[in-house]
């Protein structure tokens, strides 16, 4: 019980709250097109965010309680929506698709050194997984076929994605060697190290 | 965001504050299924009219909430003229706008009266409950779901809930802090994203920093005496009408 409330814990358990707090206010800072149901959001950047400082573990415990708290009814998704009903809606793919992007992104971090290659190509595949799971459920919810599929839920992003693909590895190029080096990423280790 | 009542917790002395915070979490899952499986307007109307009273029970400020809703009305706002304008259907008669549907009207209306119904829930339950008490029933209610550590996933929503208000004050500044220094010049999506985010982001990393340090000097700890829980006749009853709306928006 005392490696439980060790101060390492306690510090990634405030990390992970503080990017399910930015992925919530992500949301918030999103804007719905007039193209079609799924807005451009900053969600997705923090997701992203997520995976790169937290890793695979925390960084999907903290993206799966923004869905959680989302599925319970609080207004936490894009533009102040919640519910099951956003959940299975037409969007859910992208919401389930946030999951194993950041477990994958999350796994890269873990694994590999920081570095700018390392941090473009988790963060392209990360994204080639969200959109692999998100296109496809938007286009068997709202029964279109694949060209208006495409046409709606990928092609108003794509200048989106690259814009954020961009910041996140500038971003993390500038935070994240800091951040990794700081007591609180050793530690981290070695509770995952303790768990085994 | 900054200095606003949506969200905050009001200290009152009402049937709703005293009302037993496992129940009240209940309620709100039970009424945010319902404004999800609400078809007809009539569900929208009842549902709407039980929660104003939910308010107006709770003796919360609505003139301060109406004047915050402007954050949300301008969301809701376009989201109704989105759909207004992109579903197809029939066209209305001498009207001056073309391209507006009948039903892409009805449909926003709907999706406008849905968002409303959540942000009113939320505010009803967010201004009747305490951080800790919420913490608390969040706790109890996770308890019997096997491999969660309810206590450390208690701890983070809680934290979550402490940290959105401060994160949504910090953005507002730095969006102010760039404007007066006439952001709108650079025209590179790039470098503005990035000058709004990288002060975000390591100002929250510190912040979060702060937090832990606080706690660890005030020796948190996860192994403490548990709270016990009472509830009475009347959550039950508020309980049970939540449990009618489900079913009447669901089968009638």
């Amino acid at each position: 019980m005392i490696k439980n409330t060790s101060t390492p814990n306690l510090r990634i358990t405030v990390y992970c709250a503080l990017f399910t707090a930015l992925i919530i206010v992500g949301g918030y800072i999103s804007i719905p097109i007039p193209i079609g149901p799924v807005p451009i959001a900053l969600a997705d950047f923090f997701v992203m965010l997520a995976g790169l400082f937290l890793g695979f573990k925390y960084g999907l415990i903290s993206t799966t309680l923004y869905l959680v708290l989302g599925a319970i009814g609080l207004p936490v998704f894009a533009g102040g929506t919640a519910g099951l009903a956003v959940l299975f809606g037409p969007t859910g793919g992208f919401l389930f698709g946030y999951l194993f992007m950041v477990a994958f992104i999350g796994f890269i971090s873990d694994k590999m050194k920081p570095a700018i290659p390392t941090y473009l190509l988790s963060l392209i595949v990360g994204n080639i997984l969200l959109y692999s799971i998100g296109v496809p459920w938007l286009r068997i919810v709202m029964h279109f076929n694949w060209a208006e599929a495409f046409a709606v839920g990928f092609v108003p992003f794509i200048a989106g994605i690259v814009i954020k693909i961009a910041v996140a590895v500038t971003l993390s190029h500038k935070l994240l060697p800091p951040f990794k080096r700081t007591h609180a990423f050793s530690s981290m280790q070695q509770i995952d190290g303790g768990d085994e | 965001m900054a200095g606003i009542t949506f969200f905050h917790y009001i200290h009152k002395n009402t049937i709703l504050h005293k009302m037993d915070c496992r129940l009240k979490l209940l309620c709100l899952i039970l009424l945010s299924l319902s404004a999800g499986f609400a078809t007809k307007w009539l569900h929208y109307f009842v549902i709407i009219c039980i929660i104003t009273l939910a308010i107006i029970i709770a003796r919360l400020p609505i003139a301060a909430l109406l004047k915050d809703m402007k954050f949300f009305a301008i969301i809701i706002l376009i989201v109704f003229i989105s759909n207004a304008f992109t579903i197809p259907g029939e066209q209305i008669p001498n009207f001056p706008i073309s391209n507006v549907s009948i039903q892409g009207i009805t449909a926003g209306l709907r999706f406008a009266g849905r968002l409303i119904i959540i942000l009113m829930i939320c505010t009803a339950i967010t201004g009747t409950t305490s951080l800790m008490a919420l913490k608390n029933a969040i706790e109890w209610l996770l308890r019997p779901i096997p491999f969660i550590p309810e206590v450390r996933i208690a701890t983070i929503i809680n934290l979550t809930f402490v940290l959105i208000p401060l994160i949504f004050d910090n953005y507002v500044e730095i969006i102010s802090a760039q404007k007066s220094r006439c952001i709108q010049l650079n025209k590179n999506p790039i470098r503005r994203i990035r000058l709004i985010t990288l002060p975000l982001l390591s100002q929250s990393l510190r912040r979060a920093d702060e937090i832990a340090y606080a706690m660890e000097s005030r020796c948190y700890s996860e192994t403490r005496s548990s709270y016990i829980h009472k509830t009475n006749k009347i959550d039950w009853i508020i309980l049970g009408t939540c449990l009618m709306i489900l079913i009447f928006a669901l089968f009638l």
